[in-house]
């Protein structure tokens, strides 16, 4: 289909539909980005908790979020972690470090294809939107206006 | 200019339809992630050894549970699911269908009521 066939109207809707497009796209992107900080995050958490010199160190677990009770930390290479469909695993800190750093990078791959994606939408739109325009002027020459 | 009614009844029924197809199409969209987040759990699963500690979450605790249960109840899922999408897929398609053959329809009865329109026109000019 040739975008230069099309009439005025028709490349408004095709517009409208690509600015539709575009925004559930950006959306998308930035949620990958806060899942990809919220795992970076848990990367950050075992490297603190699994570093020398942290057992024994008395820390404030919470309970809920307005509720800590004191406690000590043990087993400092243990963690359980959340591998999705509420199922959790005992991972040592390698491990746990492992699973979090490959889910950045897949969340990585999948950022890197959808600013692909954007930009060609991009480049879409901007071809559309200057025809539309030419197309516009044309017929606003072409019916004579009004006095 | 109001629709007459069988016309205004048709395009109505058109419109639920739409909406129908809409909502299941997002029902598909919801499995599919559901399916892809399963896949991962399998992978997760696949590369444990068997001693492994694994938990599920139920309510707000974590229950221990056997490794070899949680892989069969993962894989049972996604045969469920798997199920789930197809029978959305049928739907989907039937639903489809007939939105186009709803479309037809309403559009050969607003050209027919554009024809006796222009003969009416035509014999109260004539």
């Amino acid at each position: 289909m040739d975008v230069n066939d099309l009439s005025v109207q028709q490349l408004a809707e095709v517009r409208q539909q690509l600015e539709a497009e575009l925004e559930h796209l950006s959306e998308s992107f930035t949620q990958l980005r806060q899942a990809q900080v919220k795992f970076r995050d848990c990367i950050d958490s075992v490297k603190t908790a699994s570093s020398q010199g942290q057992e024994g160190k008395d820390i404030l677990v919470p309970l809920t979020s307005s509720l800590y009770v004191p406690g000590q930390m043990k087993n400092i290479d243990k963690y359980v972690v959340d591998v999705g469909t509420d199922y959790f695993v005992e991972k040592n800190s390698a491990d746990a470090i492992k699973l979090f750093e490959g889910k950045c990078e897949t969340l990585n791959k999948n950022l890197v294809d959808l600013d692909k994606l954007v930009n060609e939408k991009m480049k879409g739109l901007q071809t559309v939107e200057e025809i539309f325009k030419k197309k516009y002027a044309e017929t606003q020459k072409a019916a004579p206006k009004p006095e | 200019m109001s629709l007459p009614p069988a016309l205004q009844e048709l395009a109505n029924e058109l419109n639920k339809q739409k909406q129908d197809l809409q909502q299941t199409v997002g029902e598909r969209q919801r499995l599919e992630t559901q399916l892809q987040e399963s896949k991962i759990v399998k992978l997760e699963f696949d590369q444990l050894d068997d001693e492994a500690k694994i938990f599920k979450m139920i309510g707000p605790v974590l229950v221990p549970q056997d490794k070899a249960e949680a892989d069969s109840n993962v894989s049972k899922r996604m045969d469920f699911i798997q199920k789930q999408i197809a029978s959305v897929e049928d739907r989907i398609k039937t639903l489809q269908t007939s939105l186009q053959e709803k479309q037809a329809e309403l559009q050969l009865k607003a050209q027919e009521l554009q024809q006796q329109m222009q003969q009416q026109q035509q014999a109260a000019s004539s």
